[in-house]
């Protein structure tokens, strides 16, 4: 890999998603501290709901993949522009807060450090071989090598549908509603690298980490100042994942295993994302804007896998309904199901393909 | 009614065995709702005006209105029908077992006294976890790769050979079981007549294909059907594992011997190829 790959990979899986993430932790949720973990996870999750909102029209109306890579970078590189903008006041005072969190942890912190980013690299070096991703990888590949986003079906390499114009049933109504693949072949471009190796190298050396930042940050909400707790729920949480292979089909087998494909997407960052968003906005008088984040994980969820458009609204649900009770409010449960309207319309949309693609 | 609840049931119970697996993790996750719940009422100082604290709502409650939700017969028969019974497990995903199992473990230390008895209830739970589990990286699980792309060699062995061979021309090419889900992973250019499974990812199910892919699987390969398949879906190329032998003559039915990998033979295939004796 070369250092230009290298810097890339900084750049749009580390550096921006920090940078929008500030931008969102400042000056949409008005935090008085703004921690870069934090930032990290709200920017990943709002990285996603915009290419989610992006790729959707697109996709019907047949646009070119490389068009959609510029609307997304330049899209996400103005947020970034504002958030260094906005923030040039704050940068050392941002820094400095990091940095006195940092010192604050305890010395088993490195042995936890350790062990998250060697599941990374254990995955971003191995091989798994999974057939599912003759599916998700080939539809990455074949995205970015015909420049299209999703038109042509990626087990043989013949277009959907080769009649022009707008179409809803061209394509597998499974899938449609959530071509996540196609972000994995906008990373590509992105990063000047072949999809296979964004997905199998460059996504577990990210994507777990990030993983653990949402339990992370959820940790510090569920012991508020007390690192030394935060640090050994994440060491159990580590135990347990590099332990869970209890089956083939729970969440740590899917982390660990095969983190770039949507589903492991959606079982490992989005759902956590949504329970630690959930978490913020339900108890008490939420802000706005955690609720409109909790709004973008639900699109996130759409976009990863057809399975988000069924769980995100059940968890989101049942969340608005357990904190309803504890709030005696029923605006709780009111701001739970407008959150959960783009997964009921993405429902009703993927029931209407289905019966006319019958 | 009855029935219909009655086989939504095994169809849950068919989903937790297969998300639980050996159910010791599940278990420790039912244990860990009870000590939260029982945990939080003693010892949590974050409680507003009599209120349950947060931490007991995320992870006591919502766990509990959760599994009603799961294993209710009458939301799970809309639920399934709507996601598919072979995908009824996924819904185990909502549940925060991980994180209520670690935090129940965290909460279990916090109350420890002494940093040396601390220590040692660590380890303990360690070892719990360690061993009611099953080590993610055993067995064959991860292999040592010899590329970044995570293929296997031999694909991109075929992959680079049809590439140099076909001069930029268009390639469609037929290869077996072992082959068929990455070659597309790494190289979109090249065309198949099937993919996974011997289909294609279309809504209509191409018995042709997949009778194709089935030549492939076969001790031996029926050359004679094997050229039609290849006419009839336009391929250009074949690979075909080494040990499997061939009822005839290639070469009269249009194939061409172009190269082999360290597992497979490449043909080059033409119709125009095909001799006259070949009784097509």
């Amino acid at each position: 890999m070369h250092l230009l790959q290298i810097l890339l990979i900084s750049f749009w899986l580390l550096i921006v998603p920090g940078l929008v993430g500030t931008l969102i932790v400042n000056q949409l949720l008005k935090e008085k501290e703004t921690s870069l973990l934090l930032a990290l996870v709200y920017g990943a999750i709002s990285m996603l709901t915009v290419f989610y909102i992006l790729v959707l029209p697109m996709l019907f109306l047949r646009i070119p993949l490389h068009i959609l890579m510029i609307c997304w970078g330049v899209l996400i590189l103005i947020l970034c522009g504002m958030a260094i903008f906005l923030n040039r006041k704050r940068w050392k005072d941002i820094f400095n807060y990091n940095l006195q969190q940092m010192k604050a942890l305890p010395w088993f912190a490195i042995l936890v450090i350790i062990l998250v980013l060697g599941q990374a690299f254990i995955l971003a070096g191995y091989m798994h071989v999974d057939d599912d991703d003759a599916f998700f990888v080939a539809t990455a590949n074949t995205d970015a090598t015909t420049d299209t986003i999703f038109q042509y079906d990626p087990y043989t390499g013949l277009k959907y549908d080769p009649a022009p114009g707008l179409s809803l049933t061209a394509f597998p109504s499974r899938y449609v509603l959530s071509p996540f693949p196609t972000f994995i072949a906008l990373l590509s471009k992105l990063l000047q690298s072949h999809p296979a190796i964004v997905a199998h190298t460059i996504i577990p050396a990210i994507f777990i980490p990030l993983s653990y930042a949402i339990l992370a940050v959820l940790g510090k909400r569920l012991f508020p100042g007390k690192p030394e707790a935060v640090m050994l729920f994440l060491l159990f949480l580590c135990a347990i994942n590099i332990f869970g292979f209890v089956s083939v089909y729970t969440n740590s087998t899917f982390l660990l295993f095969r983190i770039w494909q949507g589903k492991a997407v959606l079982a490992n960052i989005v759902l956590p994302a949504t329970l630690y968003f959930a978490f913020r906005a339900m108890p008490g008088k939420a802000k706005i804007g955690e609720w409109m984040m909790l709004f973008a994980s639900a699109l996130a969820a759409c976009l990863t896998s057809s399975m988000g458009i069924v769980l995100a609204p059940i968890m989101i649900t049942c969340l608005g309904l357990v904190f309803a009770i504890r709030n005696r409010t029923l605006q709780t449960l009111k701001y739970s199901i407008i959150c959960c309207s783009p997964c009921i319309a993405g429902g009703i949309v993927n029931v209407v393909i289905q019966y006319l693609t019958k | 009614m009855i029935e219909l609840i009655g086989s939504t049931l095994t169809q849950i119970t068919k989903a937790y065995s297969q998300y639980a697996g050996s159910g010791i993790y599940m278990m420790l996750f039912f244990i860990s709702l009870i000590y939260i719940n029982i945990w939080e009422r003693q010892y949590n100082t974050y409680n507003i005006r009599g209120r349950r604290s947060e931490n007991n709502i995320l992870l006591f409650q919502y766990p509990l209105v959760t599994l009603a939700v799961i294993f209710n017969p009458l939301i799970a028969v809309g639920l399934i029908a709507l996601i598919g019974p072979e995908v009824y497990w996924r819904i185990f995903w909502i549940l925060p077992v991980n994180i209520c199992i670690a935090y129940t473990a965290t909460v279990t230390i916090i109350i420890v006294p002494e940093k040396a008895r601390k220590v040692l209830v660590t380890a303990a739970l360690l070892a719990i976890m360690i061993l009611c589990g099953r080590f993610v990286y055993s067995g064959n699980n991860y292999i040592l790769s010899s590329n970044l792309y995570k293929v296997p060699p031999q694909t991109v062995q075929v992959c680079n050979f049809l590439e140099n061979d076909s001069n930029g021309a268009e390639i469609r090419v037929a290869v077996p079981p072992d082959l068929v889900t990455t070659v597309r992973q790494y190289d979109a250019k090249i065309q198949m007549p099937y993919g996974r499974g011997g289909y294609d990812n279309t809504k209509v199910e191409n018995v042709a294909t997949w009778r194709m892919f089935l030549l492939l699987l076969q001790p031996q390969l029926d050359v004679y059907a094997a050229s039609l398949a290849m006419t009839s879906f336009e391929c250009n190329y074949l690979v075909i594992n080494k040990t499997q032998t061939v009822s005839e003559d290639l070469e009269k039915y249009g194939f061409q011997f172009a190269a082999a990998s360290d597992s497979f033979n490449i043909y080059r295939f033409n119709p125009a190829w095909i001799t006259a004796e070949a009784p097509l």
